[in-house]
This record gives structure tokens, C-alpha cells and sequence, in this order.
């Protein structure tokens, strides 16, 4: 019902509940000479340089790498290194790895044969450590705690110094099949051929940094990889009927590939389309037949912080040219037959598309290739190559759902070339400053693939599930890599769709994609923190988000407001005239009591209707009638009001006071869509800064010239609100999935209306 | 004192952990007053869930265009891991449909028999669990214009919610 408004008076809030728009403090580093307050690079920057020669050999008979690589280690600090850790990440597979022992376990883990094979089948993983010796063949004194090794040195590395030594190693690599891994081989028994997806192969530096001193977190499993810089020349000897795709650029084509496949390469790296350089038919003559001698493939990369490889005699090969600011970059896949024919349609043209687009948001793509290969359904990233799942089927069809599957994990393992390759964050301690960072590029990206891409995570709606409710099993997303619960949407999709939020509805597109690229230029081939993400973010936009930060990164809050109240008042405008006809139309218009109502009807006369000396002035007078006093009081009123007083006045403003309940936690933007009496519709956004004073309930008055229907709140789905049945005036309950399943299956099928318009082309 | 473990003979397909995973599904279900029937909505990461019935010896074909054995397959199994509890009733779900989408995730439409809604009521919802050790599931309830929800995980696969009549 509409409220006449008579007055207002303001009163300033007198409370300042401000602890969510508390600015991070404590919760962030004090800026420093290595990283500043605006979150860039200080002045006294520094990063260690890890430069590696690597000879390394794969046993195709026995499935183990032999390997001799010697390092040079660049101590770029100001700190004198009393040791060195190198990290030996393969031995989370070692018989006697802390992974497998921390893994909790219930005897339901035990139901099947397979289950008690598989945790009783043992697997000698790990690296066997031959020999840590300066380059002269010198013994170095090391010692191994688990998945990390440490050198002593006799003398202490200085500021500034280098230092080579050589570490010689094998192991057996895992069945990626069996017992999983982000690397390791896939046999396929009907040819008795292997295809090696290799990485995590060599001992490597340790990063050194002003932040965590050594990186000293064991490798469990799940918090990926720290590491350093540096130039790569690798040597890798395989089968002589294997193709070899890896970091890096080839160094000796001529002594590896024949000169038909050299010349097709040359072709490639002009083409704007993928030109095979080994074909389907090629390589299935290939996997056939088993030489017995070996090549070995030398590349070389610079500025990388890993290296990884990929083999096999399987291996189909494509390439194309994408040219990224001015530089050709060399885009490639390699793939069983298994793969198509997927593969060779989409994956190179995807590899292309990715690196394209991420240069956009990001930094240029800075390396000369960029490859995709194929694994039956893992995804796997490392610089300039990933291993990427989506198999058809084995008669060669395969599912809508599979081609999504494989366009997506490519998009997002090709995307990791910028976090964390280039944009190195530390993914041991921070998982989602990678994950979360590239699959809201990822979403970016597919968004431009295709027109309404099936995206699996980035918009807001999305994480609303994860979000919602019971908070025993959710963490901030603030977490170490290790703790999280819930893996995918803690450190993938919340941080993709708080960027999400922050680009389509808290900064503008504009303010986000412009300080986005800032950080990624500012951290390219450096080490960022969160600290440094969140600073530069606020100091190349001057949008304070510590709130946001504090809700999203922090918190397990939702997000979940309410539209609870929606009070309608007019102006009143002092002409007699108008209120006292209003005033009676209102009076005439209200319920009546049913005792009244039967009253009138009952009693066929009361007294007074009968006495006419009954009824005095009071009785008499009407209150609805417009007397010269009130005319004159009118006509005093309006003389006190200037012209744009008195146009005001006469507006028919209408006004509305809206309540809202912050039930979930995070405060947030309120988008409101008001749809008039005449149909037509305004959309108002207020700052979550609304809530600042008042972080649970908030009062905010709209005022128009016309009537409000309806009032809807977060009416785009832009805020991740996890109770949509409370954000409507009046009120409207959204169907349940269930509902909407319903209301489909009442509905005609695609097929009974195809049939109709058939009958109607037929007229 | 010692319990003897049965093992069920399955060979069961081998199952490793991949990288991206997700491991997580959800159940967003109302209670209908006039029919007295659980409407539950089950969505779960496609090749999760198949997986999960393929380590149970039940592989299902194609998600997307179920056969009527299957679907006693797949109500055989949304029972065995999906209980709604309302004093001594248990929830028996009816299988009603399911879309697939390409986002790779699926949704599976349940309405169970006739039950009187209690003030108390225990689900389990341990759906994907004995395969994915790092599964969670939450449950979501709309009743009486109230929201509740829930999370499980395999050391939490049961919980009460009060409900306000």
C-alpha cells in the first residue's frame, strides 16, 4: 500500500561495523624493497637462475629414464647459501613416500579384488640417486629428506655467484594408466607400443626467494611445482622410430626427422592451418615395426622454469603458424591414432586460438612453440607443451560431450603456459593463483571459440552450489595447496568466477582487463604472491577491493541477499484538491469490518438517523470537502517555494524504500531492475560499499515519476546470490530444477515439433 | 575382535586419480506436500558418475540416451548412496529423467514414494564416495519457504536436518 510521505529527516548511522571493509592489514606482507605496496617488483628485486644441461635417455624396453644432468646455479640474493635443495619430486612415488602414507583409509576402501590390487600392488617409483659430484667428478656431500635433496656446500654460495654440479639418476616410470600421475606411459597391449608423457624427470632446483627462503614444502601429490628460471639444453635419446615433441626448439632436425618431414615443418611454419608433418597412415605404419637402434633429439629452451617431453612411435604430428604481436609462434600436436578423429581436426587450431587470446588479456606469448599432446584423459601442464585428454571412441565416433571435454582441457593446459609458466606463481603453497587465475582466462577464451560455449566454470551462477549453506567442508579459498577441501571449485572456479564478478559487475570490464594485464606484465618471468595480485589489482584501477578480497579470498561467506521489504510512498503535495480526494478514494477503498458491513444491512434505522437534533457540527461536517481556508493555506504554502520546488512538488514523484538482509555474508552490489506500471524497465547498480557501515541490513530509498510493478534483484545473475526466491518484488519463488524438468517434459519434444513445421511446409 | 572382510568378486576397472578432477555433486530436492513425495534433483560430473558405475560393474552406455535396464541400474545405485530418513520411513527413489550437458555435467531427476516429512530427517548422500576419496556432496532442501542445507564427505556421509513445520 502507498504511504504518503510527510517528512524526512536523516540520521546518520552512529554505528561503524566495518570489519568486512576492514582494509587487509595483517593479512597481507608489509611491503618491501623486493615487492611494493602498489604490488610490482620492488627496487631490490631479485630471483635465482637455474641453468640446466641434461643428457637423458628412455628405456623403451624396460620403461625407465637414465639420466646425467649438470646445473648451474645463479644465487642472484643478497644472502650467502650455505646449502642448496634440489627437488625430487618423482619419489612421491617411493616405496616409502609420505603420500602414501597420509592417505586416510576405510575398510570400504577394501570392497573389491580391484580395490585391495590396487592398494596392495607396489610399484618401486622414485629416483635412484647415483651420484651428486661437482663437474670434475668431485663428490658433493647431499643428504635426501623425501621428495627434496640437499647439497652442502664446502663454502658458502655468495651474492652474485654461480655454482655447476652434476647429479646422474634413473627411474621406472610409473603406468599412468594403473596408478595415475601427471606423467608416465600409457601401454597399448594390442600393438605392444608405449606413449610417453614424461615430466617431473629430473631433479630441479629448489626456488630461493625473499618470501619462503628455500621452498620447503614436501611434494604430497597435489600442491604442484616452485620453480626457478633458467636456459635448458636437453639431449633425449629415444627409439629411432620415435617422435619426440618437448620444451623447447629441435636443434638437430636434419639427424632426426627425413627431409619430407623437414620440408613439411618449413611448410607449417608459414601456415595458418595445421600441415601434417607426420600422417595418420605414417604413423600407423610406424607403430608397426620396431627398429632396434636409437636417436637422440637435442632442444633447447630459454627462460623456462621446467621441461618436460613427450614420446612415442605413435605419434601423429601437426603444425601451424599463429603469429602473436609480430612473432610466429610454432603451434603443434602430436597423437595416437586413438585420437582421432578429434585430434587432428581441432587440437593444433585450439593450441593456435589459446595462446592468441591469452596474449590479448595476459602478456604476448613469449615462446617459439606451444604444443598439445594427446593422453587418454588426463590434462597436464608444463612450459610450451601440456598433455592433454578426449579420446573418441574406438570406432572412431565420439560424443559431443568428448569434443567439449577435449576443446576445454586444451584451452586450459595450453592456458597454463601463462600461469604459471610465465606468470610463475608458487603453486606449492597457492594453488589457485594458477588454476583459478587460468580458467577465468580459460572461460575468456573458450567465450571466443564458440558463441555460448558450454563453459564449465566462470560465470557467477555457477559456484552458487559450492557456495551455498553448511560450511563444514569448504575452505577460503586462501588455503594452502595441501588443506583444500574441494579441490576443483575451492581453487578453480571460485577464484575464476570472484574475477568473473569483478570484471563484469564490481570494476567494469575496462578498469579489470586493464590492471589484469598490469599484473601479468609486472610478474611475467618473476615470482608473484597473492599480496602482490591483490595490490596491483586495487593500484592500477583505483578500485579499493580489500573488501573483496576479504569476502572471496578469505572467508567461506556467500553470497545470499535479500530483498525483504519494499515500502511505496508518494510526496505530499500540499494542494487540498488532490490529497483530500485521494485521502477519500483511500478511505472508500479500505476494508471494512464484516460487523459494519452487516450493521448497515441489520439496523433499518439508528437513532440519529431518526433525531434530527442528534448530529452536531461534528457529525455534520464533511472532512473530505475543500474549504477556502484550505485553498488559502495552499496558496501561502506555494508562495514559499521556488519555481523548481514547486515543480518537484508537482511531480507525481513516487518513492521506494527497499530493505535488504545480508544473509549470506559477502557483501556485494546490489543490481536492481524495476519494471513500471507502463512496462518499461531501469536498472540501478549500487556499490557494494552500501553496506559499509552497516554490514547485515541496509535501508535504500529509489525515487520515480512513475509506479513500480516489479523489482528484481541481481536480475543478470551476476553475483553468484545463492537464494534467488528472496531477491523479487512481489515476491517469486523460482522453480526448482525439478519444476523446470517438469515443466519440459509437458512441453512438445524437439521431434513432435519438427513434425508440425513439416506439416506447415507442406501447406 | 576380528570381522572377516567379504570381498566382493568385481574386477573392477582401474582407477586412478587425474589431475582436474572435480568431485562434487549436489542434490537440490523439495519436499511436495500435496503428492507427499521427495522431488530430487541429482547433479553430479558425468564422467565421474560413470566411472563410478563402471568400478561397480555397471557400466551404462551412453548417458544420454538411457535403456530401461540401465535405469534400474542407475535407481539401483542413486539408492544404495542417496537415503532420506523421516522417523521409520526411508525415502525409494523412482527414476524420472535426466539431461546431459556439455558443461560435463548431468542432472538426474528422482521423485520417491509416499513419506511423512518429520521434524527430523537423516540423508545420506554418499553417492561417488567409495570410488572418489575426495568426493563431496551437499544437499540442498527447500521446504515451507526455508532453506537448508547440508554437506558430506566419506568420513561425514550422514546428517539430520531439523526442519520447522
Amino acid at each position: 500500500m502507498k504511504k504518503i510521505l510527510l517528512a524526512a529527516v536523516l540520521l546518520p548511522g552512529l554505528t561503524f561495523a566495518q570489519n568486512r571493509f576492514a582494509q587487509l592489514g595483517e593479512e597481507l606482507p608489509t611491503p618491501n624493497e623486493y615487492r611494493n605496496a602498489a604490488g610490482a617488483p620492488g627496487h631490490a628485486y631479485y630471483q635465482q637462475k637455474a641453468d640446466y644441461d641434461i643428457e637423458v635417455r628412455l628405456d623403451d624396453k624396460e620403461q625407465r629414464i637414465y639420466g646425467e644432468e649438470e646445473i648451474t646455479y645463479t644465487n642472484n640474493s643478497p644472502d650467502q647459501l650455505e646449502y642448496l635443495w634440489i627437488q625430487l619430486d618423482q619419489n612421491m612415488r617411493a616405496q616409502d613416500s609420505d603420500s602414501k602414507l597420509i592417505t586416510i583409509e576405510k575398510m570400504e576402501d577394501f570392497r573389491s579384488i580391484g580395490d585391495v590390487a590396487r592398494k596392495t600392488f607396489e610399484f618401486d617409483g622414485g629416483f635412484k640417486i647415483e651420484e651428486v659430484t661437482t663437474p670434475s667428478g668431485k663428490n658433493l656431500k647431499y643428504a635426501i629428506n623425501k621428495t627434496m635433496l640437499r647439497i652442502d656446500l664446502d663454502t658458502p654460495l655468495k651474492d652474485g655467484a654461480s655454482i655447476s654440479f652434476r647429479i646422474k639418476w634413473w627411474y621406472n616410470i610409473n603406468d599412468r594408466m594403473k596408478i595415475g600421475g601427471r606423467s608416465g606411459y600409457e601401454y597399448f597391449e594390442e600393438e605392444d607400443n608405449y606413449l610417453y608423457t614424461i615430466a617431473q624427470w629430473f631433479p630441479r632446483m629448489c626456488v630461493y626467494n625473499d618470501v619462503e627462503g628455500w621452498q620447503n614444502k614436501q611434494f604430497l601429490g597435489r600442491g604442484e611445482f616452485a620453480l626457478a628460471f633458467g636456459d635448458y639444453e636437453v639431449a633425449i635419446t629415444v627409439p629411432s622410430d620415435h617422435i619426440v615433441g618437448s620444451t623447447g626448439v629441435l636443434q638437430n632436425e636434419s639427424s632426426v626427422l627425413t627431409s619430407e618431414q623437414r620440408s613439411r615443418l618449413k611448410k607449417a611454419r608459414s601456415s595458418d592451418s595445421p600441415v601434417m608433418i607426420v600422417t595418420q597412415e605414417e604413423a600407423e605404419a610406424n607403430e608397426k615395426e620396431k627398429a632396434e637402434g636409437e636417436k637422440t633429439w637435442i632442444f633447447k629452451a630459454e627462460n623456462v622454469r621446467d621441461f618436460a617431453f613427450a614420446s612415442s612411435r605413435k605419434f601423429i604430428w601437426d603444425a601451424q603458424n599463429q603469429p602473436v604481436a609480430g612473432k610466429d609462434i610454432l603451434c603443434m600436436s602430436y597423437y595416437p591414432k586413438e585420437g582421432n578423429p578429434l585430434w587432428e581436426r581441432y587440437s593444433t587450431k585450439l593450441v593456435a586460438h589459446t595462446v592468441k587470446t591469452y596474449s590479448k588479456f595476459t602478456v604476448d606469448y613469449p615462446y617459439p612453440v606451444a604444443i598439445s599432446v594427446h593422453s587418454k584423459w588426463i590434462g597436464m601442464e608444463y612450459p610450451m607443451i601440456c598433455f592433454n585428454g578426449g579420446r573418441p571412441e574406438a570406432d572412431g565416433t565420439y560424443s559431443e560431450r568428448t569434443k567439449y571435454g577435449m576443446w576445454g582441457v586444451i584451452i586450459h593446459e595450453v592456458g597454463h603456459n601463462f600461469f604459471p609458466m610465465i606468470i610463475n606463481s608458487d603453486e606449492r603453497q597457492w594453488t589457485w593463483m594458477d588454476e583459478g587465475l587460468n580458467t577465468f582466462v580459460q572461460y575468456l577464451t573458450e567465450q571466443e571459440w564458440e558463441r555460448g560455449y558450454p563453459s564449465r566454470r566462470g560465470p557467477a551462477y555457477m559456484i552458487a552450489d559450492y557456495m551455498r549453506g553448511d560450511k563444514d567442508y569448504i575452505s577460503p579459498i586462501m588455503t594452502n595447496s595441501e588443506s583444500i577441501w574441494q579441490f576443483g571449485n575451492n581453487a578453480y572456479g571460485k577464484p575464476a568466477t570472484a574475477l568473473n564478478i569483478l570484471r563484469e559487475t564490481v570494476m567494469g570490464r575496462e578498469l579489470f582487463d586493464h590492471a589484469f594485464k598490469i599484473y601479468c606484465e609486472r610478474w611475467a618471468f618473476k615470482h608473484p604472491t597473492p599480496a602482490d595480485f591483490f595490490r596491483t589489482m586495487e593500484d592500477a584501477s583505483a578500485v579499493d577491493l580489500d573488501w573483496f578480497w576479504r569476502a572471496w579470498f578469505f572467508t567461506t561467506d556467500h553470497v545470499d541477499i535479500s530483498l525483504d521489504e519494499v515500502n511505496w510512498y508518494e510526496l505530499n503535495t500540499m494542494n487540498p484538491e488532490i490529497e483530500k480526494a485521494a485521502q477519500k478514494e483511500s478511505d472508500d477503498n479500505a476494508d471494512e469490518f464484516i460487523g459494519d458491513t452487516r450493521n448497515r444491512e441489520q439496523i433499518e434505522e439508528t437513532v440519529n438517523e431518526r433525531d434530527d437534533n442528534i448530529d452536531d457540527f461534528y457529525a455534520k461536517r464533511d472532512i473530505y470537502e475543500v474549504d477556502a481556508l484550505h485553498r488559502k493555506d495552499y496558496e501561502e504554502f506555494k508562495e514559499r517555494l521556488t519555481e523548481e520546488e514547486l515543480e518537484l512538488l508537482n511531480s507525481g514523484m513516487q518513492f521506494y524504500e527497499l530493505k535488504f538482509t545480508n544473509i549470506g555474508g559477502i557483501p556485494m552490489p546490489l543490481i536492481l531492475r524495476f519494471t513500471f506500471a507502463d512496462g518499461t524497465e531501469e536498472v540501478i547498480r549500487i556499490p557494494a560499499e552500501v553496506w559499509r557501515r552497516s554490514e547485515h541490513e541496509i535501508t535504500k530509498v529509489f525515487m520515480f515519476e512513475k509506479q513500480v510493478e516489479n523489482i528484481r534483484l541481481d536480475p543478470y545473475l551476476e553475483t553468484a546470490d545463492t537464494d534467488l526466491n528472496n531477491n523479487s518484488w512481489p515476491e517469486e519463488r523460482q522453480p526448482t530444477r525439478f519444476q523446470l524438468f517438469r515443466q519440459k517434459q509437458t512441453m512438445e519434444n524437439p521431434m513432435q515439433r519438427q513434425k508440425r513445421v513439416d506439416e506447415l511446409n507442406e501447406k | 575382535m576380528k570381522t572377516l572382510l567379504l570381498i566382493v568378486s568385481i574386477v573392477a576397472m582401474p582407477l586412478v586419480s587425474q589431475a582436474h578432477d572435480y568431485f562434487f555433486s549436489f542434490v537440490e530436492m523439495e519436499y511436495n506436500a500435496v503428492s507427499q513425495r521427495i522431488e530430487a534433483t541429482l547433479t553430479v560430473t558425468t564422467h565421474d558418475f560413470e566411472r563410478a558405475l563402471e568400478e561397480n560393474g555397471t557400466p551404462i552406455g551412453n548417458m544420454a540416451s538411457i535403456s530401461k535396464e540401465e535405469i534400474e541400474i542407475i535407481e539401483k545405485y542413486v539408492n544404495a548412496h542417496f537415503t532420506v530418513k523421516s522417523g521409520d520411513q526411508k525415502s525409494v527413489l523412482k527414476f524420472m529423467g535426466n539431461e546431459v550437458s556439455m558443461d560435463g555435467t548431468s542432472n538426474w531427476y528422482f521423485e520417491s514414494e509416499s513419506i511423512d516429512f518429520q521434524e527430523e530427517l537423516s540423508i545420506r548422500y554418499d553417492l561417488l564416495m567409495d570410488d572418489f576419496p575426495e568426493q563431496q556432496n551437499k544437499v540442498t532442501l527447500y521446504h515451507m519457504g526455508q532453506t537448508y542445507t547440508a554437506a558430506f564427505t566419506p568420513m561425514n556421509k550422514t546428517k539430520q536436518i531439523y526442519i520447522e513445520n
